[in-house]
């Protein structure tokens, strides 16, 4: 307990009056500042408090826009007019004084009708904002996605990004996934507004100016995405993907039928809503990822490469003779030629497609040899595509058959079905792409992918993982087997063959219980140094040899021969139409 | 009586009057709000003000009367105990934004206030009962050292304004304990090198308030060593600064760009124009509309439109300014003044070393948060988040106010005593 020596209380003293005078050095400060904002400034500031308010408006950050790989932009934004009221005041504590949309893109007649009636309709105000805008309407509608209103349920996590009610938010495609990144920051303004709710003029400090989105550069080449989608568009429905066979980079990716994402862009009519979703056609599925289809005879490639790793074949054995069918236990499965194949080893088997054949394989093969070779291939589990939504498909092994149906309750001829294609096995198009790429690549899984770059800076993609359990004999065996199905004269897409550019692939007819067989055609291109891999199915037309190879030879084409790719850039500067104008009203 | 005698019963008058102040500023703030119902949330937060004011009370009762010995005697355990309260509160609320509050069932607590008493206490007992004088090395050095933790679990808060609050009081205490300024300057001035650095080059783009604090440097080397400082000290001053001043631009290049935003976002609270600088225009319009006399008790205009969120709190200055203007705002500027003016009086006359220096502590405390809440309100300084006290809404600031009040009152009766 120290006693203050007489010394320090002297010292005190002194430290005393310092201390007093600084602190009244700095009340002094504070007086003078308050009397400055009280009495020489009161007029001004007393003008602001009774008559002009100051009003907080938020500035939208200008959307993000996407180009293809090219530097075309595909999305970008064009301005729009709302028409708004403010909120009532109860309103205003929860929404922070946000205008209402009346009109949420009114057209000349509205907007001259509001702005010569102000006294009629003093709160009414008309706002500039954007509507995003899709180019070349329906091109690579599925991979875009589209942008809406914001919904309640979206609100409740995407409030927290700053989205408030009545904003337009990513929601499907790239616009949904890489939406943090094209949304930007928005700004403030502060405007300064009179009793009668004019705007007298903006203070200029308080500006807070948005952050544009960033700008995001596709791997996707916008005359390839056209022509893949022409040539789909003779039919039905079905997809298409083309994918570099190194990187994993998409460059087309087509989904039929299509729809045009400008028409949610300012807040699509119920109906129409409605209309879209409720139809057969399905035209907002995404038949590239979220579509699982039986891969057919595609799956064949897999099989194979399952038969030799597990040694359960040698490759040039001649395993059977096709008769048009295969007897096992009581039951006949059938092949696909009534004819039959005659004697096969596994090469003529592939060129072939002989059902028979990997009907004799699938006697001897083990289930999970089979659907372990098939994951390797990357089936059975998501792609990791940067957009949301995909499907992993369904590789079925012996724990999903015992979980289905009890232990005894199935038997080898499920495996039969499974190493053509058929019964419970699923795939995406996107992910027999995949297959066809590791095959043309040399092993390797890679990771697909739309995006090439976000404002310059390039994404980083994952590295490819090797095929696990695949040797190159194998794979060398696979390639020239694949490359005799399009150049055999037996093969299934003889048809196809051209001179110009030799490709390899593997036809597929799958079975449909609800209709017409889906035609499949999974491929690659050039057949000596693989640059493209690409995966068709063509919904409900039947064989994978007349209906989806043409489309992958005539894609090849287009691409490896620069003149035809030319005719197509130029189709698709003439498809950069004006927009319609009419205003929806709400 | 004695005791009697020499109570202050001016300081205790001045406590009470601008509790009676904050209390009738915060029902203006709430009857706007609680118009369209009888149990209107608002009324209920008053209750919990009324509610807190009782524990003031209790608090206050409990400073004046526990003789302050036993707080120089539990001045360690008091300080772990705050300590306690801050980690508690930045495990708690991991990730959140609001670290600086501890949710204790239906009590909300704000440890950084308690820590401001605690360091004091801690701080003067370090300082205090030395022979031949504290101002030694190593003193010195505990009294940064406790000074270090609270400091950055508030900074980390992230609660500027409390850690400059809880630097300003170290630094106040170790100039009534008889530290020279110059050293006191010396252990800042790598910090304020760093500072200026970023802020020259991140806010306002311009070199110049560095270059006057490098020749502001040299002058004082210069004058510490014409005034018979050592050569070397003063050469150390500078040399030490300018490898400082090299290195700092690797190190902040090194950084992460959330952490430098981070630390700019310490810097430049203004660059929140969305939030703070709109709340002070708002707030500056308020007070300006005022006028000399103001719009009348509960006629204030302003806060019917709920421009300022934190009214009720940190602002409430700017309800005073605007409902009983310039003559309420000198009013309480004047009541403040004799509360801080009878503090130091209290620190002078006190015997005890330890009296003294938290009554000294204590008056710097009630100074600072006055200056800086005020100069907040008129747009003189950055929104920090500094209560006013008596008069701020919240729990934690008036039973701390009070409490302080009572320590006061504790010292200036027993003033003698050692």
């Amino acid at each position: 307990m120290g006693k203050r020596s007489s010394k320090d209380e002297q010292n005190g003293r002194t430290l005393q009056k310092q201390l007093l005078y600084f602190a009244l050095g700095c009340l002094f400060i504070l007086v003078v500042r308050l009397f400055a904002l009280q009495i020489v400034q009161y007029d001004y500031y007393r003008q602001y408090a009774e008559n002009n308010q100051l009003q907080r408006e938020r500035i939208i950050a200008p959307r993000g826009l996407i180009e293809d790989s090219r530097g075309e932009i595909l999305v970008d934004n064009v301005p729009r007019f709302e028409i708004t009221i403010p909120w009532e005041r109860e309103w205003k504590k929860r929404n922070a004084g946000l205008p209402f949309p009346v009109i949420t893109n009114a057209n000349k007649v509205v907007i001259s009708a509001v702005r010569e009636n102000e006294d009629l309709f003093p709160k009414l105000r008309v706002v500039t904002k954007g509507r995003r805008r899709y180019r070349f309407d329906n091109l690579g509608a599925h991979i875009l996605g589209f942008v809406g209103q914001v919904t309640d349920e979206e609100l409740e996590t995407a409030s927290k990004r700053g989205y408030q009610p009545g904003d337009m938010i990513g929601k499907m495609g790239l616009e949904g996934a890489y939406d943090e990144q094209l949304r930007g920051v928005d700004g403030q303004r502060v405007v300064e507004v009179n009793a009668a709710g004019s705007v007298m003029g903006e203070v200029s400090k308080l500006l807070t100016p948005p952050v544009p989105g960033k700008t995001i550069r596709l791997t996707i080449r916008a005359d390839l995405q056209l022509l893949l989608e022409r040539l789909l568009l003779e039919w039905h429905a079905g997809s298409a993907v083309a994918m570099n066979v190194h990187t994993g980079a998409i460059l087309a990716a087509a989904s039929l039928p299509q729809f045009d994402p400008n028409r949610f862009s300012t807040g699509i009519p119920q109906d129409e809503w409605d209309e879209m979703f409720s139809s057969e056609r399905k035209p907002l599925f995404n038949r590239i990822t979220q579509a699982s289809y039986p891969p057919g005879s595609t799956m064949k490639i897999v099989t194979s490469a399952a038969a030799l790793e597990n040694r359960v074949v040698a490759r040039d054995r001649v395993l059977t003779c096709c008769t048009g069918g295969h007897r096992f236990g009581n039951r006949v499965f059938r092949c696909w030629k009534p004819e039959g194949h005659g004697c096969m080893n596994m090469y003529n088997a592939i060129v072939q497609s002989c059902d028979s054949y990997f009907y004799k394989i699938g006697e001897s093969i083990d289930i999970d040899e089979l659907a372990s070779m098939a994951r390797s291939f990357g089936l059975g589990r998501k792609t990791g595509i940067d957009v949301a939504g995909e499907t992993a498909g369904l590789i079925p092994d012996r724990a999903y058959y015992n979980r289905r149906y009890g232990k005894r309750g199935w038997t080898q001829g499920y495996v039969l079905n499974n190493v053509i294609g058929q019964g419970e096995v699923l795939t995406s198009v996107l992910q027999m792409c995949r297959v066809a790429a590791a095959v043309a690549n040399g092993g390797r899984l890679v990771r697909p992918h739309l995006v090439e770059s976000i404002s310059g800076e390039p994404v980083a993609v994952q590295a490819p993982e090797p095929v696990r359990g695949l040797t190159l004999q194998t794979l060398a065996f696979l390639r020239s087997a694949l490359a005799g199905v399009v150049e055999e004269g037996q093969g299934t897409a003889h048809g196809s063959r051209t001179e110009k550019i030799r490709f390899a692939g593997k036809t597929g007819t799958a079975q449909n219980p609800h209709g017409n067989d889906h035609a499949w055609f999974v491929c690659y291109a050039p057949v000596e140094l693989p640059e493209i891999a690409m995966a068709i199915i063509v919904e409900n037309a039947g064989h994978g040899s007349s209906v989806a190879a043409p489309i992958a030879r005539d894609f090849f084409l287009a691409y490896f021969i620069p003149d035809s790719v030319e005719t197509v850039a130029q189709s698709v500067d003439r498809e950069a139409e004006p927009q319609r104008e009419e205003g929806v009203v709400r | 009586m004695k005791l009697a005698r020499d109570f202050d019963w001016l300081l205790l008058l001045m406590a009470v009057l601008l509790c009676v102040m904050g209390f009738m500023l915060i029902y203006s703030v709430f009857q706007v709000a609680g118009e369209d119902g009888a149990e209107h949330p608002s009324s209920v937060l008053f209750k919990k003000q009324l509610l807190w004011f009782c524990f003031g009370v209790i608090a206050m009762l409990a400073g004046f009367s526990i003789h302050f010995r036993y707080f120089e005697a539990l001045a360690f355990i008091s300080y772990a105990l705050a300590l306690l309260l801050l980690i508690a509160a930045a495990l708690f609320n991991k990730g959140s934004q609001t670290q600086r509050w501890l949710i204790l069932g239906p009590v909300q607590i704000q440890p950084s206030e308690f820590a401001k008493v605690a360091l004091l206490f801690a701080w003067a007992r370090v300082l205090t009962g030395h022979k031949g004088g504290s101002h030694r090395f190593h003193h010195l050095m505990v009294v940064i050292l406790l000074f270090l933790a609270p400091f950055l679990l508030v900074l980390k808060g992230p609660d500027l304004g409390t850690a400059i609050i809880l630097f300003v009081l170290m630094l106040a205490v170790l100039y009534w304990r008889g530290f020279k300024v110059l050293y006191i300057f010396y252990l800042m001035s790598p910090v304020i090198t760093c500072v200026l650095i970023v802020y020259g080059e991140q806010v306002i783009d311009s070199a110049w308030p560095l270059g006057i604090y490098i020749v502001m440097l040299f002058i004082i080397a210069y004058a510490a060593y014409a005034r018979r400082a050592s050569l070397i000290e003063s050469i150390a001053l500078v040399a030490g600064n300018l490898a400082i001043g090299i290195a700092f631009p690797a190190v902040w290049d090194s950084l992460k760009q959330y952490q430098q935003n981070r630390i700019m976002n310490f810097l430049d609270p203004g660059s929140d124009k969305l939030g703070a600088g709109w709340q002070v225009i708002q707030s500056k319009i308020a007070i300006g509309s005022g006028g000399i006399a103001g719009k009348g008790y509960l006629e204030g205009t302003q806060k019917a439109l709920e421009f300022i969120p934190a009214q009720h709190t940190d602002f409430i200055f700017s309800v005073l300014g605007e409902e009983i203007g310039f003559i309420g705002a000198a009013v309480m500027l004047l009541l403040f003044s004799v509360l801080i003016y009878r503090a130091i009086g209290i620190a002078v006359k006190a015997k005890s070393e330890f009296a003294s220096t938290v009554c000294l502590g204590i008056a710097v405390y009630f100074f600072i948060h006055v200056f800086i809440n005020i100069s907040m309100t008129t747009g003189m300084a950055p929104v920090t988040g500094i209560p006013l006290p008596f008069l701020s809404y919240g729990g934690s600031s008036l039973v701390v106010s009070m409490f302080m009040t009572g320590v006061l009152l504790n010292c200036s009766v027993r003033w003698f005593e050692y």
